[in-house]
Formats: C-alpha cells, structure tokens, sequence
C-alpha cells in the first residue's frame, strides 16, 4: 500500500527535478475543475504538471475514521468509497464540473454549504505527501487525529493554490453519514433570513446548511431521526423535496449561478461579476441597490454570492465590515484584502519552499515586491 | 548571572526595558525569577536573565524591539502548564509572560465568537459566555489555569476534541507579533481567510514563529442533553473493541476516555468517583444531543459496550454524577502523582487498532526498567498519555525514565503514529523528532521558521531538532544497535 505512495512521489518528485533542471516553471493541475475561478493568473509559461494519473486510495480505515488518498484520485471516487461505509467528507467539496480531483481539493481549501457546521478541508486533513521545489518528498502530519510534532505543513498547503508545492497524497479525517437529512422552506427577505440564521446558530440543533435566495431560507437538517424530526416540529416551515439543491449549490449548478441569467435581469452598467463575499455572519446584508435576485446567502450568513457590474463598491463594504471578497475570475483578488505585511511574509515562506519559484500559481504573493518600495521594514 | 548583571550591553538593554514597561514589569532578582524557571515539565529547570510582563499590545512590540536590537533571546510565557518544556527559560534571554494580558475584549453572542487577549484562562472564555448560552469546546484538564495563548501554541486538545476538535478547529482569528516588529492579524470572525492559512500553522508552533497578544474564538451552543456512560472491563483488549464498535456505528460520542488499572485504583482513591477497583480498564463516555435522541442513543451505547464485554455499566444522567465520574479522570494526573514521588507524562498518538499491542508493549518496557506505568488514554483518538512512575532522588531513575519514554514514543512512530498528540515537542521529544522526520522534512520546518523569525530569536533550540543533534544521535543509536525504523513510511 505504502508503494504506491512512494511511486507517486517518485514519480511527481522526478517531473519537478527535471523542470527545475531545464529552467522550466510548473503550473500544477488536478483536472482543471476550478479554471473557472482563477483562469488567467501568473506569466503564460508554465508547463502544466498533471496530477490526474498518480490516483488511487491508499489506505483506508473506516473505524479510525481516516481515508489516505493519491493526489489525482477524482473527488467522486473517494466519496463513493466513503459511501460504502456510510461515511463522507464532512466539509463538502465541491466538484465544479463533476471531476475535482483529491489534490486540487487541498489545494483550493473551498469547502461546500456544511462549512460552518463541520469545518473546511484543512480542518479535515491530518498529514500530506508534499513534493516541493527542491523535487524533495515530504511527509507532514499522518494518519491519527491528533499531532503536534513539527509546524502544521498540511494544514498550510491546503488553499494554498499550489504555491508551495506539489501534493502528492493526503489523509483526511471523514465522519459518519448522517442518519436522516431534511430541507425546510421559510418564506423570508434576506435581513430577516440573516437574523433568524444567527438565533439558530446561538441554540442546539442539527442544522447542517442554510440558503437564502428569492424570499426563501432553506434549511437543511442532518443527524439522527429523533433530532431531526424534534427540530422540524420547532422550526416549522415546509418540508420540502428538494432533490440535488445543495449538490447544486455546492457546485455552483443551481441557475442562480447561472450569469446569462442575471444579465437578462438587469440593464448592468458593466458585465455582472460574481463576488464570493466572506463576512462575519451577523454582518446587516446592507450594501445599497442590491436586487435580491443578484443576492443569495449561504453559512448562516457568513457566505454571500453576489452578482453585482462594480465589484469595488462590493469590496469597500465588505472590508468595511470585516470581511473580504473574491471576484471570481479574477486571480489577484483570491488574496483578499491582505496588508503588504501578509504578503511579505508569505513570500518569505514560499521561498522556504520553492526557493527558484519553479511553482507558478493564483497566490501571487510577490506582487508586492514589485511595487514601489519593498515590503519588509527593518 | 551575576556576569551578566555586571556586562553594560545587558544593562542598557534592561534599563531600556524597565524604561518600556509599567512598575514591576521587569523581574531580575533571584527569588522572582524562581517561578519562571520551569513550566509543568518540572524536571528541566533554567533561571532566565530576565522576566517581562507587559500589559498592552504596544508594550509587547517594544519588547520584541529592543531584544531585536540586542539581539536577546526570547522565550513566551503564558500560564506555564506546558508538559514539554516549551516555555523554559533561556539563560541569556528574557521570558515574555502574557499573563497580565487577560482581558476578554468582547464575547459576540451574534457571530458566535469571542475575542480574548493572549493571557485569558481557557476556562475564564467559557464562562464569559455561559450569559448567552454558549461556550469554548476544547477543554484541556489544565483548562482552569492554561491561557488561550498557551493552547494556540501548543495546538491543545481536551476530552471533548474527539467529537468538537482541537484548539486549531476552534480558532479563527488571532494577531500575532513577529521578532521582525510585523503585528499581523490573522483571519477574523470569518470563516475563510485569505492567501496562506498563517492561523493553522501558528498553531502548534510553540511560541517558535511569533508571540500571540489576541485570539479570537468560536462559541458553540451548549447541548441540551448529556450523558455520561461508566463501562468496566477485564481487560483491555476489550475496551479498545467497545470503542472500535461504537464509531463504527457512526457515533461520535463527545469524549471517550480509557484508563487502566493503575489509573483507575490511583483516580478513586484521590477523588471518591465510584470507580470500580478490580477493573483491568474503563470507558468514560459522553453522549450530547438533542433530548429527543439522548435516550435512543444512550441505549444503543450501553448495548455495544456490553457487547464488547463489558461487565458493569453505569449511565449518569444528571449532572451531579456526571461531574463526579468526570472528576476521577480530570484529576487522573495529580493522583497519579501521589503513588510516587514523580511521575513523568508521555503523550504519543498511535492509529487506535494498535491499542493493544501498544499495551503489551508498555508493559514489557515497565517489566524490564522496573518502572510501573499507569495508563490513561483519550481512546477515541488514540492518544495515549501512558504516565511512568519513578523517584527522582533514586540516582540513575530519571534517565531510566527518560529513555523508556523515548522507547514508547519510537514505538508510537514505528505504528504509524506521532510522538506528541496534544503537549508539543518543546525540549522534551527533540531527539524523538529526529525519528519521526527525515533531514530534508526537518531542513523545511527550519525553513518556515527562518521565514517567520529569520534571526532566530524567538524560542531557540525547541520544537526542531538540529540535524547535527539527530546526526549525532543517530550515530549513538546505531552503535546501541537500536536505530529506529529512518525511513519510515508514515502513511
Ligand atoms: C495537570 C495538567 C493537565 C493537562 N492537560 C492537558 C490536556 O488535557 N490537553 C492538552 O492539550 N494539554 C494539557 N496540558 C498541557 C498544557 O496545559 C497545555 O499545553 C496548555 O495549552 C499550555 O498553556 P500555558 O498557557 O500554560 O502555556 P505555557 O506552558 O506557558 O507555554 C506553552 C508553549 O506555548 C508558548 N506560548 C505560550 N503563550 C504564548 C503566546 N501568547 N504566544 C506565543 N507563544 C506562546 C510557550 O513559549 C511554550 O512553548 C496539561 C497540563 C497539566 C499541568
């Protein structure tokens, strides 16, 4: 079992070398699922290093709760494994194009609607398989719950788009599938549903996702029998067959999504963009002229996607608020609102992993550095 | 040190360090600086130059300021409960205590957070917002006196992390102060934060990459329903069966506690549990949840245990009993403590199906050092703190200990697990690090460091072992024969 993780090391390990020895620069790819987000980032010429042959599950222990993956294992594969034993990946990744692979999962760090309830994939994830920019295989982590021996690698390669290496493998953490899953619907303006979303989250219940779109907060609950029909009765509302909803909502397949149709909607000054909007979650839902139909409200309000032709208003008041803003499609926003200060030091820490900068990726920290004056004041 | 009272460059860099902070916010005599030269790992003791206590963030950066200039060593300090040597001294350096930054700024019923500074006691969070129903998961037995500074640090993990995870799941944001004089906050009360997750990895990095001044927290709302389930059996094996069992009918409980019988006989005494003396070990599990399921839940629970052998179940539904089968592990340390004159705690994590093996394992060591071991285990997650009982006035003992707990942390690594699950490397498991990683794995942590603290000022010679130390140790395992498993797959 443990062979097929040193053959894919090897392997990756033996492509970074020789790229690093001609002097070429990788942009490393999983299958291409997330282009949509990030489609045009660092200079052209990278050479793409694949990850979608080093696939397969290496290891898995249903009673230890662990799953060990190879990078290019497909997202859909791992999870119908995990189905057999009536487990899942709590987190809910999403596979935009129905074909996300184990290591772009890391690498992106996006979670689906359980967020809040169950944590992202770096909090799912106990060790990883690392080739950096040296072509040197790193093991980071393992397979238990808990341990603190060294820094936290692993949890610092997940979102990190690849900056600061290739993984090769990854064990995960999974949990139990719930036992009764539940939709309710509850006719409601986004304030309201922002509002009642918060005094759920303040009292004990099984909720396990919430969205808000077009005067509806739907409610999806997850756990035992008991709990779940116990908080139906308490919440009321319409329980509801909603079919694939929060599949769809994950994979950004729900027609909300859709851009064609929000412009039909609207006279939009500039082509609409979609802004994935983090904020602390009882954060008012205020930003002026919003139509709800460009608005929809996901984590208990900590998620807005909003559809909106000036997505510099949309980040003045997210910031305003605590929060920040990806506009998707555009790869230099993925780093938010992070001061030169964040960005100097994760420089300094891409260095410590890719010294040559071999690894091309959305995470363009030294950016900066560029700029006018340099970043670290002494 | 009395050379370095007398040497004019430690003597400028103290005025100016008096000169930076309240009254009484340096301590340089002999009789203050006792306290500080050691944290719970009583046994590596160092008398610091100096102590500092600021009381503001600002005050903080002045002192990570001038120990730039001067190039001092720095070592932070929260409550001093660390089991790994983490905050002990450094002759030449200063320690930087947070404990006089413990105010909590703001619990935020709305968002379900709190914002503390670095030196509030875990327990103090909690009961700030017990008000709104709410409150802090993670849960070490320390939690009365450690500081939330301290559990970033160590990435600490309690009875309850099983089902609600460690302090690194349960923080979002924090800021932190570099020794290149960069104050960095790090997430927020989002759940995402942008670029590089600089609060994972500032968890668990023990003080190494940057001193904590604020962290803030998520709050969950307490469970309506609790209960605690006592199951005693006659051996072991058995136990570790019951728990395999009961996660693999996808129940998670909120903690599942095992301890043997050593454990077991040394808890009840000290705390009156009702603990039953002749078993070979017990299963403490906590059920939460709604009150529609407890019952349901509860009584399947009770049904795998006694499935798994179990002889004696005893389930405490009300809070009174569930507190005092909570209060014999809680105090599993301290009465431990008195079947000898000292004890000494490991902490390795292995992959739960090797319980038992480990087990027969430990006590061969016990056999052939002559040290008895008591046993006790957070055995939902495999993280087993086997506690060795010895006297270290006895000459020769503490080095016996020593080395049987390195031998148990190799053989933690050598089945697939790690040498510290919750207490952190610190001084203490160096040498275990050097089995556990390879040269290049350690040459990267090095490098991470380097990028944060590129002088190295802040918490020297912990955490990472130098590869000159695992070369020369290495050279000394082998000439014992006994070099352990180096290249070791850990997946
Ligand atoms: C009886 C007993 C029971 C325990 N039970 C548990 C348990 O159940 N689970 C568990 O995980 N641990 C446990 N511990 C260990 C200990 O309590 C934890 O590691 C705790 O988190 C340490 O907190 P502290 O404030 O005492 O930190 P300290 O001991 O003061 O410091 C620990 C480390 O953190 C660094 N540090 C402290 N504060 C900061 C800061 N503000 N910024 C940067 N670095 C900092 C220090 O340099 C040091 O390396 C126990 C200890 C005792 C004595």
């Amino acid at each position: 079992m443990s062979n097929l993780l040193t053959q894919a090391g090897t392997q990756l390990s033996e492509q970074v070398q020789a790229a690093k020895a001609a002097g070429r620069r990788l942009i490393i790819n999983g299958s291409g699922s997330k282009r949509g987000w990030l489609p045009n980032f660092g200079d052209a010429n990278g050479e793409l290093l694949s990850t979608s042959e080093v696939r397969g599950i290496v290891a898995y222990e249903p009673e230890e709760l662990v799953v060990t993956a190879l990078a290019g294992t497909p997202i859909r594969e791992l999870e119908m494994t995990l189905a057999q034993q009536d487990q899942m990946l709590a987190f809910e990744p999403p596979q935009f194009y129905a074909q996300g692979t184990v290591g772009g999962m890391i690498s992106s760090g996006l979670s689906g609607p359980s967020r809040p309830w169950f944590g992202s994939v770096r909090d799912a994830l106990l060790g990883i398989s690392l080739v950096n920019g040296a072509g040197e295989c790193l093991n980071f982590g393992g397979q238990v719950m808990k341990n603190v021996a060294g820094y936290d690698v692993s949890r610092l390669v997940a979102g990190a788009f690849g900056a600061l290496g290739v993984v090769t493998a990854a064990s995960l953490r999974v949990q139990p599938r719930h036992q009764q899953q539940q939709t309710l619907h509850l006719e409601m303006n986004c304030a309201a549903a922002v509002r009642f979303c918060r005094s759920l989250a303040q009292q004990y219940n099984p909720v396990t996702g919430t969205w808000w779109h077009d005067g509806v907060l739907s409610i999806r609950l997850g756990g035992s029998e008991a709990a779940v029909s116990a908080s139906v009765q308490k919440l009321g509302g319409q329980a509801a067959n909603v079919g694939t909803l929060w599949q769809d909502i994950r994979d950004h397949k729900h027609e909300f999504f859709k851009a064609s149709l929000q412009v039909g909607a609207h006279q939009p000054s500039a082509p609409l963009k979609l802004c994935r909007v983090i904020l602390p979650p009882a954060a008012p839902q205020d930003l002026p002229g919003v139509e709800a139909a460009s608005l929809a409200v996901e984590w208990a309000g900590g998620l807005r996607w909003l559809w909106h032709d000036e997505p510099q208003q949309v980040r003045a008041w997210a910031e305003s608020v605590g929060g920040w803003v990806w506009v998707l499609g555009e790869a230099a926003s993925a780093l938010g609102n992070l001061s030169r200060e964040h960005l100097a030091l994760m420089t300094e820490i891409k260095k410590a992993f890719d010294p040559a900068h071999l690894f091309v990726s959305p995470l363009n920290f030294a950016v900066v550095e560029t700029a006018d004056e340099p970043a670290h004041a002494h | 040190m009395r050379c370095m009272s007398s040497d004019p460059h430690y003597k400028q860099v103290q005025t100016l360090l008096q000169a930076s902070l309240p009254e009484g916010g340096v301590i340089a005599d002999a009789a203050g600086l006792r306290p500080y030269e050691c944290d719970g790992l009583t046994a590596i003791r160092q008398q610091p130059w100096l102590v500092v206590l600021p009381e503001t963030e600002a005050q903080v950066a002045a002192v990570l300021r001038i120990c730039r200039e001067h190039d001092v060593p720095i070592v932070p300090r929260g409550a001093g409960t660390g089991l790994s040597g983490g905050a002990r001294p450094h002759a030449r350096g200063v320690v930087l205590s947070l404990a006089k930054m413990n105010q909590i700024i703001e619990v935020d019923a709305h968002n379900c957070v709190a914002r503390v500074q670095a030196g509030v006691r875990n327990l103090a969070i909690s009961e700030a917002a017990s008000a709104h129903g709410l409150y802090y998961a993670p849960d070490p037995s320390s939690q009365i006196a450690c500081s939330i500074g301290g559990n970033v640090a160590e990435n600490s993990g309690g009875v309850h992390c099983l089902k609600y995870g460690l302090t690194v799941h349960n923080v979002i944001g924090a800021r932190v102060l570099t020794s290149t004089g960069q104050c960095l906050e790090l997430g927020g009360k989002v759940y995402d934060a942008p670029g590089l997750d600089l609060l994972a990895v500032l968890c668990g990095s023990e003080g190494m990459l940057g001193v904590i001044t604020e962290v803030t927290v998520t709050l969950l709302p307490r469970p309506p329903a609790v209960a605690v389930l006592l199951a005693a059996f006659g051996d072991v094996e058995a136990g570790a069966a019951a728990v395999a069992n009961i996660i693999g009918q996808g129940i998670i409980p909120a903690g599942m506690e095992m301890m043997d019988k050593l454990a077991v006989q040394a808890a009840e005494q000290f705390a009156h549990a009702g603990y039953p003396l002749d078993a070979a070990a017990i299963l403490l599990i906590e059920l939460d949840g709604c009150d529609e399921e407890i019952d349901h839940v509860c009584n399947t629970v009770q049904r795998l245990l006694e499935t798994a052998g179990a002889y004696q179940v005893q389930v405490a539904r009300d809070q009174a009993d569930q507190q005092r089968l909570w209060k014999g592990r809680k105090s599993a340390f301290p009465a431990v403590g008195r079947l000898a004159p000292d004890y000494y705690c490991m902490d390795g994590t292995i992959p739960r199906r090797r319980l038992g093996e480990m087990l027969r394992a430990i006590e061969e060591l016990s056999r052939e050092y002559q040290l008895p071991v008591a046993n006790v285990f957070h055995a939902g997650d495999g993280n087993l703190h086997p506690l060795i009982l010895f006297d270290a006035n006895i000459p020769g003992q503490l080095e016996n200990t020593e080395e049987m707990g390195g031998k148990i942390l190799e053989l933690c690594v050598a089945m697939g697990g790690t040498v510290t699950g919750e207490h952190g490397v610190g001084v203490e498991k160096l040498d275990q690090m050097c089995v556990q990683f390879s040269a290049t794995e350690l040459t990267q942590f090095h490098g991470l460091k380097a990028a944060w603290d590129p002088a190295g000022l802040l918490n020297p010679d912990k955490g990472i072992p130098t590869l000159t130390r695992c070369g020369e140790l290495g050279g000394m395992h082998v000439r014992q024969g006994q070099l352990p498993h180096p290249d070791l797959e850990r997946f």
